[in-house]
């Protein structure tokens, strides 16, 4: 009994030392989004504001346009979470169902695309897109990042369907289900928990990249949100702590909403596909 | 993995540079562009800037509307740059029926994105840019000879003279062709508290110290000497900690020597592109850094642009050389020193200069209309609508108005340094400018952190510089 109290308390310690080490971070960033420049810069500094102001928010919307900034990287990472999560769903599918030929030489085939670093395919993706005349539209920037996601998308969802017993595709069948009905109203709703945990590793990384956005995209009321911060900080200037912290915040809020609206599918979808039976 | 990102893009681009360089140079275009719209007079007015009223918005007469129809594409870095740029786009779009859109990138990814642009895609008529990146587009091909243009037609107003000539000569000229206007200026200054010089107890005190009177120093010897007296690790009685500051962390450690090496009679690299600093005045350059470090803060190379400033701004340094964006720091609401700062030309006389320079690209669409605006971005009045985003004035006669003089505290030092400066901060060397600062930057840096003696660094240096130009085919 002592023991497992002696226990808890340890675990409970460290279990306040992650928290604090994981979220001190995102409250020093949100504080510091509150603060006046002073505030900011002041030794030793405030823990709690002695003082919250908007400046810096108003001055991300006004001066930054971070409104068009966050709506583009939206639309453009839920766009390709949707088509990625829609494609991957039926190669998955397709590739744990059928057994057909060349199916392992198109599986790794899939695969070896995302051994390949994405920075080579820069300079050909520009060439492409600028002759087609779509440089410089979110469209270009949904068909990259789709394409990236494509590879991990496709293999979690082999893994996914493979976990579901054959007896339930034989019972459909039997039921006179045929193979899209199978796919659509028994297969998929089985493997919710893996579908979000892909969607949302396909949403995090487009809503993040930076580097393809940055050579694909040229005008302003095009930007993504981590374009749009990066050019917040100007050389031989002092550093907007301020407005990059407002900006950072804006940013993390839609993280924050998956993280708390996901989170009873997210340990279910990590481990399912873990284990083949 | 930003810089990862960056090194990979910059060999990439830089391969492709090269080998489009050796595809040949480009004739520059000065055909005029069609559809020209027809000339109506047009009155362009804009709010009086420092109380001066700019009677020169239409071009000097030359604009009249009659580039309706053709639109243009600047591209420049994100903020300061790009901000000016659509202020004076506004009044270039009234006056002459063009359009301009400014397309800017973050800074450290705008060099590769543009450079990658130029070399691929062709979609921007008009550059904003370090002046080594000009530079490097004009030897590729890449930008425009103005002088077509000049010729054919430039305001009447244009009065290329009015230029500091120092900047035309650095920033617009590129092996004697005219590639550029000057647009932003930049050079190291001299920042020093002028409330401790002008102290009648210190100036006795430094008086019975060193049997000198205490001045703004403008010599390295009584720039030592001062650095000395200002430092308690050598004069307990000092009021400030540190003598002397600078940003000597890597990546701007570079300067702290190129400042005195021009002083010392030295060049980054002379006309052939042959290093030029492995000697005397090179060395001299070296000791005088180290000199400076003894009454430099014990972090100093871990100092950038924040740290430095704050350094400073905090009152714990007397004499400090900074670029000029450090004025806002000192004038800043946290600022102890606030009103107690005087600027000078850094000692020696031969300050590292910077700057930024807006050219044409080869592939401008309409290059009349991109000519004119260039022209209106650095004219007499035009450059004025930039003021108010931190980009001083380039031309001479802009500081002779008594309004734009007394703007600011520092525009007399300013005028003094750009006139006086004689290396840039970005060796004038195309295709591989930016490898040879992360070469003074490992050599500085090795001697700083006492890995090399100073000797030893310029050899290296001189080594790996000549490495790399031959490699580029430029060295004679």
């Amino acid at each position: 009994m002592k023991r497992n109290s002696a226990e808890k308390i340890v675990l409970y310690l460290l279990l306040a030392f992650f928290v604090i080490l994981f979220l001190f971070p995102i409250y020093w960033a949100i504080t510091t989004s509150f603060k006046s420049t002073g505030q900011i810069m002041k030794v030793p500094p405030e823990f709690i504001p002695s003082k919250w102001v908007l400046q810096n928010y108003i001055e991300v919307f006004t001066k930054h346009q971070i409104g068009t900034y966050f709506l583009n990287s939206m639309f453009v990472a839920i766009t390709s979470t949707a088509c990625a999560i829609i494609v991957a769903t039926f190669a998955g599918y397709g590739f744990s169902r059928f057994k057909f030929k060349g199916r392992a030489f198109w599986q790794y085939a899939i695969i070896v695309m995302r051994m390949v670093p994405g920075l080579v395919f820069i300079i050909p993706y520009y060439i492409i897109f600028q002759k087609l005349g779509i440089l410089d539209t979110l469209f270009t920037l949904i068909i990259v990042y789709v394409t990236a996601a494509l590879p991990l998308a496709i293999w979690l969802f082999m893994g996914f369907f493979d976990e579901l017993p054959t007896e339930i595709f034989e019972a459909a069948r039997i039921d006179g289900c045929n193979e899209f009905n199978t796919y659509w109203r028994i297969a998929l709703p089985l493997i919710v928990p893996g579908i979000v945990v892909a969607a949302i590793l396909v949403f995090l990384a487009a809503y993040n990249e930076f580097s393809l956005s940055l050579v694909l995209i040229f005008t302003d009321q095009n930007k993504t949100l981590p374009l749009g911060i990066s050019g917040m900080i100007q050389l031989q200037k002092d550093t907007p702590f301020g407005t990059l912290a407002a900006a950072g915040t804006i940013a993390f809020i839609p993280a924050l909403i998956l993280a708390l609206t996901t989170q009873k599918y997210i340990q279910a979808g990590i481990t399912a596909g873990a284990v083949k039976g | 993995m930003k810089k990862k990102f960056n090194l990979i893009l910059i060999c990439l681009l830089s391969l492709s540079f090269v080998l489009s360089a050796c595809g040949g140079k480009s004739e520059s275009s000065s055909e005029p562009a069609e559809p020209q719209a027809e000339f109506k007079e047009a009155t362009v007015e804009a709010p009086d800037v420092l109380g001066i009223k700019l009677t020169d918005l239409n071009g000097g007469g030359t604009l009249g509307g009659q580039y309706a129809g053709q639109k243009i594409v600047v591209a420049t870095r994100t903020g300061d740059f790009a901000d000016a740029l659509k202020n004076a786009a506004k009044y270039f779009e009234e006056a002459s029926g063009a359009t301009v859109e400014v397309q800017s990138f973050p800074a450290g990814n705008d060099i590769e994105k543009i450079q990658l642009d130029l070399n691929t895609g062709q979609q921007f008529d008009a550059v904003l840019m370090p002046v080594a990146n000009i530079h490097s587009y004009a030897e590729g091909g890449l930008v425009q000879d103005l002088q077509p243009y000049i010729n054919r037609i430039a305001s009447p107003n244009l009065d290329l003279e009015d230029f500091i000539p120092s900047l035309l000569k650095s920033y617009g000229l590129f092996q004697n062709r005219l590639v550029a206007f000057p647009y932003k200026p930049d050079s190291q200054l001299f920042f020093y508290r002028q409330d401790l010089f002008e102290d009648p107890e210190i100036q006795q005190l430094y008086k019975e110290k060193t049997g000198k009177d205490l001045v703004v120093p403008t010599t390295v010897e009584d720039f030592l000497s001062t650095a000395e007296f200002f430092s308690q690790k050598y004069n307990p009685d000092s009021p400030t900690k540190y003598g002397y500051s600078s940003m000597a962390s890597k990546t701007n450690s570079r300067l702290i020597w190129q400042n005195r090496l021009a002083a010392y009679g030295g060049k980054d690299v002379d006309e052939n592109f042959e290093p030029a600093f492995n000697n005397e005045a090179g060395l001299k350059a070296m000791e005088t850094m180290l000199e400076l470090k003894k009454y430099a803060p014990s972090e100093w190379l871990q100092l950038g642009w924040d740290e430095a400033n704050t350094l400073f701004a905090n009152g714990d340094v007397a004499m400090m050389e900074q670029w000029p964006g450090l004025f806002s720091t000192i004038e800043g609401e946290q600022s102890k020193v606030k009103g107690k700062v005087g600027f000078g030309v850094t000692p020696g006389g031969a300050p590292t200069m910077g700057g930024w320079a807006i050219a044409m690209t080869k592939s401008a669409k309409y290059p009349d209309a991109t000519y004119k605006f260039l022209e209106y971005v650095t004219s007499k009045d035009g450059e004025l609508l930039k003021i108010d985003y931190t980009m001083d004035p380039t031309r001479t006669s802009n500081y002779d108005q008594p309004e734009i003089l007394n703007s600011s505290p520092m525009y007399p030092a300013l005028l003094d340094s750009l006139s006086a400066a004689q290396i840039l901060v970005d060796p004038d060397v195309p295709y591989v400018s930016p490898k040879l600062n992360d070469i003074m930057e490992n050599a500085i840096q090795g001697v700083l952190r006492e890995e090399l003696s100073p000797q030893e660094a310029l050899d290296e240096m001189e080594e790996n510089f000549i490495k790399e130009i031959k490699a580029v085919g430029l060295s004679l």
